[in-house]
């Protein structure tokens, strides 16, 4: 597992622990953060692309 | 009705015929009651004598019931402990292996069907197409940015008015480049010119009533150095080689002193032209004043 699933998993983790706690405020910065990552992801795998490549 | 028979045949044999039939028949029913009534007298006393036993065997048979009974419960309590202490040992080892196995496993399901979940929802929100175009036009403005400059640049440098400027600049900047150099060598030489200059003015202002060997002394260890150097240190050297002087000539007096014994008396001749010999080359030597070392040496002669 790479280090940006593990830091996603770990925000996905937190996300749950603080709806349990009903803290919703850093449970929302937690999801955020964790989608942030996943798009940043799916970014970085098109920007590797070359895009001259035929 | 054959005792009843009885008793009335009885009496009226006994009587022979003296009481009449009603007297007969009352006395019989006298008797019939009184008997009833010692009949339920012992009636009553065995019932009560029945109830009395039945109550002592009924009181231990409930002894003899609960001491059985409490026994039998003692061993069911201590089975049911037993059963339900080793029920709740099952319990908890599958609680701490649900608690610590199977949560975290379940845990990890979750978190990752979360991850899942987002990666779907991401996926049919903004679709990976999508950002692969954003991505593929980004990436395209920011090469054809660097493309534009660099054509900019190499345009420019295509037209011969710019081309012939830029080669018209790059030579002034090598000439002055060179004349930068001569001139930093030139000051460099009239800069060590100057501070030797400084440096023989200040020995020669400091030396000039200075004796002649010193003076070149001073000139030989201080010449090379810089005019604050000199001044810094020109008391101490001079001091120096006064007290190397002193030295030397405590070194003349001793190997004088040790060697008269060996050496003949001089003639008074001999000794007057060493005298001034010995003036004259002490004069031409040094400032230093030996007249007064001059006589004593004369006078260690003469005592010996």
């Amino acid at each position: 597992m790479s280090d940006t699933n593990k830091t996603t998993n770990l925000n996905i983790k937190q996300f749950i622990q603080k709806v349990m706690e009903g803290n919703y405020a850093q449970a929302d910065k937690h999801l955020q953060a964790a989608v942030e990552q996943k798009l940043a992801k799916h970014m970085k795998q098109a920007k590797t692309k070359n895009i001259f490549k035929k | 009705m054959s005792d009843k028979a009885t008793i009335t045949s009885v009496l009226k044999e006994a009587t022979e015929g003296i009481l009449t039939e009603d007297a007969l028949a009352e006395i019989e029913a006298v008797f019939e009651e009184s008997v009833k009534e010692r009949v339920a007298l012992h009636v009553e006393k065995a019932l009560a004598e029945q109830d009395d036993d039945h109550a002592a065997k009924l009181e231990k048979l409930l002894e003899a019931i609960d001491t059985d009974h409490t026994g039998k419960l003692n061993k069911l309590v201590e089975a049911i402990n037993t059963d339900h202490a080793s029920k709740l040992a099952k319990a908890a080892k599958k609680f701490n292996k649900t608690l610590n196995e199977d949560a975290s496993v379940f845990k990890e399901e979750v978190v990752s069907n979360i991850s899942n979940y987002l990666e779907l929802y991401l996926e049919r929100a903004i679709p990976q197409e999508d950002i692969k175009r954003a991505m593929n036009n980004t990436s395209a403005v920011r090469m054809l940015k660097q493309l534009r400059e660099a054509l900019a640049v190499d345009s420019a440098l295509a037209q011969d008015t710019i081309r012939g400027a830029v080669k018209d600049g790059k030579n002034k900047i090598q000439t002055l480049d060179k004349q930068v150099s001569s001139l930093n060598e030139n000051n460099e030489q009239l800069t060590r010119e100057l501070v030797r200059a400084r440096s023989q003015l200040v020995l020669e202002s400091r030396t000039k009533d200075l004796p002649e060997t010193k003076r070149k002394y001073m000139f030989k260890v201080l010449g090379n150095k810089t005019p604050e150097f000199i001044e810094e240190n020109y008391d101490y050297t001079l001091k120096l080689l006064e007290k190397t002087e002193e030295e030397r000539l405590e070194g003349f007096k001793k190997e004088a002193a040790s060697a008269k014994q060996i050496v003949d008396r001089p003639t008074k001749k001999q000794v007057i032209a060493e005298q001034k010999e010995s003036v004259v080359t002490e004069d031409k030597s040094s400032d230093q004043p030996q007249s007064g070392l001059l006589p004593n040496y004369m006078d260690e002669l003469r005592r010996t």
